[in-house]
């Protein structure tokens, strides 16, 4: 039979292996061959992998298996003899051994104890033992040699303490003495004296320093001290000046606050333009004078000129350019429109503004609305005015009286002796020369006297010395009567008379005789004014239901205003001689006011005058 | 007959021409010139009408007239004025003057109150 090959059985094919197309089939397991994939072990492992290989089990070669077992029973053997061999050595090293150790142990326990003297035998048939004692023996030595540097370490480091404790506290002279064996310890005092000498200078260095220092120190001190001082007085100053400036912007904010408020609610009408013409402040009060507020005159401060009123426009604008050009106090009265159409007088007063260095910074002022103030002046003028008219009045009717009064007696005796001469010649037949002559003559004395008497009758009329009657009269109705007796001079004059008579005027209760002659006065005056072809117009009003008024108005040359005031003046003239006797107007004055009218003149040069007669409706004696 | 007439005046002159031109016109006129002369003539010749004028020296016209009315309430007295107080004029005639009139004068009116004093008076006493 062919015995089967291994790479056969095991279908290997790596030809590499020593095994592979050999042609002794040996075992290659325990001929020291590497196979079947890295399977190696020892003698047993290779054992149980012989008994279970394919390879033999395949072959089933029993002499291969004898040969084996052969092997195997002769390694077996082999073993028995060494184990036994090696029994026997190691029961002599065991007793060897625990003597050794015990010996060992001994030492080592002596030592521990402190005993460094301790020395064993070293001879020993076990190397680790000789060894062991050698090594107990060398640590024994070594311990004893530690044990005497210990006790001079601690011998130099008590020293050593005792030199830095009296360092310490400040003994700087203290030093290790002596000398030592060990040179660890030699150099430890040698380091530990340079050290402490070191120590000594440095200390001493540095409590000069610290001298120097504390020095530096108490200067700097100082220096801090009265820096600090220094400091602290600046800030004293600092912060009173800061309170003081607070205290002065508070002061000046309280101030401007006060005269804010001052200006803004004072009643007029204040304002501050600057040199460029702009309106740095205007009061509120503005717009209650003006009617327009204070920002459109801030906007717009050409507004002040805008609605100033035409007439009075020049007085503005001239007053204007002056306070701006001229440093000094200015006033001026003007008129303004107000928004609502009203006029308003307002009484201007203005002066520059300059700083303390004088520079010119605007011009402040301040408008006053006296609307009020110039209709309280105008009345009071008016009646100021009819007060001295009144007291002038009754001066000159006292006077008139008294005149008229001188006067009647010697024109009583004129008249007298006139007709005592006319007597004499109406008696006397035999006196036929110049007779018509002298009767002439006489007639014309009684004229003169006649019409001296008319005048001072005239003149106690004024006076209020005649007596009134009163009566329910028609005023349209006296008018006709009165003009009735100066038609034909008016139509010889061509004088045209326009008559506008109110148709239910209320009857008055007056003088009707005085009432003519006042009428009859005026209109007499009026014709006297009007040239030829002129106009006259009489017109007839209800005034309230109080008072009626009858006007009188003629387009002659009018009166000029330095005359007007005189006109009711007696003996008052600005007619030819011997045509008036400058009582006519100041008779009506008179009867006017005693029937409690009154009689109103307007009059304007060139373009003529118009007389207003007022009178009451019921009796008024003034 | 016409009437008795006694001109109390201090003006002169007026006085005696108006007691002429009276006479001229028979009346039975005198003038005089003061109050005392006044008086004295009123108590002497009882006349009919007095003509007193107002403003006399040393004693005002009402004061006259008053002791005229004291002598004799019948005398009629008419009151001359040069200035025509309506005060006064009212005064006079509430003690006893029957008329009053103004200066310069017309005769005509005079002579037509002395007319109407003198019948007064005659139908009074």
């Amino acid at each position: 039979m062919t015995a089967m090959k291994c790479w056969e059985v095991f279908q290997c094919n790596k030809q590499a292996c020593p095994a592979y197309g050999s042609k002794d089939l040996k075992c290659w397991l325990f001929s020291g061959t590497h196979c079947r994939e890295a399977i190696q072990g020892k003698f047993l492992e290779k054992m149980e992998m012989c008994l279970d290989c394919e390879v033999l089990n395949e072959n089933k070669d029993f002499d291969a298996m004898k040969a084996t077992l052969n092997a195997v029973n002769k390694q077996f053997k082999e073993f028995v003899r060494i184990i036994g061999e090696r029994e026997n050595e190691l029961g002599r090293m065991s007793i060897e051994l625990a003597i050794s150790l015990s010996e060992v142990f001994e030492g080592l326990k002596k030592i521990a104890s402190g005993d460094p003297t301790v020395r064993l035998d070293e001879r020993s048939d076990i190397e680790l033992i000789s060894k062991l004692k050698h090594f107990v023996n060398v640590t024994a030595q070594e311990i004893g040699g530690i044990v005497d540097q210990s006790h001079e370490f601690a011998i130099v480091l008590a020293e050593l303490f005792d030199v830095l404790h009296k360092v310490s506290k400040g003994d700087l002279l203290a030093r290790v003495s002596g000398r030592s064996q060990v040179e660890l310890l030699e150099s430890l005092k040698t380091v530990t004296n340079e050290m402490i000498e070191s120590i000594s200078k440095e200390i001493t260095r540095r409590e000069r320093a610290e001298t120097e220092l504390k020095k530096a120190y108490d200067k700097l001190e100082r220096k801090v001290e009265d820096r600090t001082a220094e400091l602290r007085r600046i800030n004293e100053k600092l912060w009173h000046e800061i309170l003081e400036r607070k205290k002065a912007e508070e002061e000046l904010r309280d101030a401007e606050l006060r005269y804010r408020t001052v200006a803004d609610f004072t009643n007029d009408w204040e304002y501050w333009e600057t040199p460029e013409g702009k309106l740095r402040y205007v009061s509120p009060s503005c717009e209650r004078i003006t009617g327009y507020k204070a920002e459109q005159f801030i906007e717009y401060p050409g507004l002040v000129s805008e609605i100033t009123v035409p007439e009075d426009k020049n007085i503005w604008a001239s007053h204007h350019h002056d306070a701006l050009d001229v440093l000094g106090h200015r006033d001026i009265v003007f008129r303004i429109r107000r928004q609502d159409g009203q006029i308003c007088w307002i009484e201007h007063v203005c002066q520059p503004v300059t700083d303390n260095k004088g520079t010119f910074l605007g011009i402040r002022a301040s408008n006053r609305d006296i609307s009020m103030r110039r209709q309280a002046e105008d009345a009071l003028r008016k009646s100021e005015h009819l007060l001295l008219q009144a007291h002038k009045m009754e001066a000159l009717g006292r006077m008139a009286a008294g005149v008229a009064h001188e006067i009647n007696n010697p024109l009583a005796i004129i008249n007298e002796k006139a007709g005592l001469m006319q007597d004499f010649l109406e008696i006397s037949g035999d006196f036929k020369q110049n007779r018509e002559k002298f009767i002439g003559l006489i007639n014309g004395i009684f004229e003169s006297v006649k019409r001296c008497r008319t005048i001072t009758h005239r003149l106690l009329g004024f006076s209020r010395r005649i007596d009134v009657t009163f009566e329910v009269i028609d005023l349209n109705e006296i008018i006709r009567e009165v003009l009735g007796f100066i038609e034909k001079e008016m139509l010889y004059r061509n004088i045209r008379l326009e008559l506008h008579l109110q148709e239910d005027l209320p009857k008055v209760f007056s003088d009707k005789g005085q009432l003519q002659q006042v009428f009859l006065n005026i209109v007499n005056n009026a014709v006297d004014a009007v040239e030829k072809g002129g106009l006259i117009e009489v017109q007839t009003d209800i005034k309230d239901e109080d008072t009626v008024t009858a006007s009188i108005k003629d387009n002659g040359p009018g009166i000029p205003q330095n005359i007007l005031s005189h006109i009711f003046e007696p003996f008052y003239t600005t007619k030819e001689k011997g045509k008036g006797t400058g009582l006519g107007l100041s008779i009506s004055y008179g009867i006017i006011q005693k029937l409690g009218g009154a009689i109103l003149v307007q009059s304007e040069v060139q373009k003529g005058t118009t007389f207003i007669v007022e009178i009451p409706t019921k009796a008024k004696t003034g | 007959m016409q009437a008795n007439v006694l001109l109390v005046d201090d003006e002169t002159e007026f006085a005696l021409a108006l007691a002429e031109r009276l006479r001229l016109r028979s009346y039975d006129a005198r003038a005089v010139f003061h109050v005392e002369d006044a008086i004295a003539a009123v108590q002497s010749a009882s006349p009919d009408v007095v003509l007193l004028d107002f403003r006399m020296p040393g004693m005002d016209g009402i004061e006259v007239l008053k002791i005229i009315k004291k002598i004799d309430p019948t005398i009629e007295v008419i009151m001359l004025t040069g200035h025509g107080d309506v005060r006064s004029v009212e005064e006079a005639i509430r003690n006893g003057a029957y008329e009053y009139i103004m200066k310069p004068l017309d005769l005509g009116e005079l002579i037509m109150k002395i007319n109407n004093a003198k019948k007064k008076r005659n139908s009074i006493s």
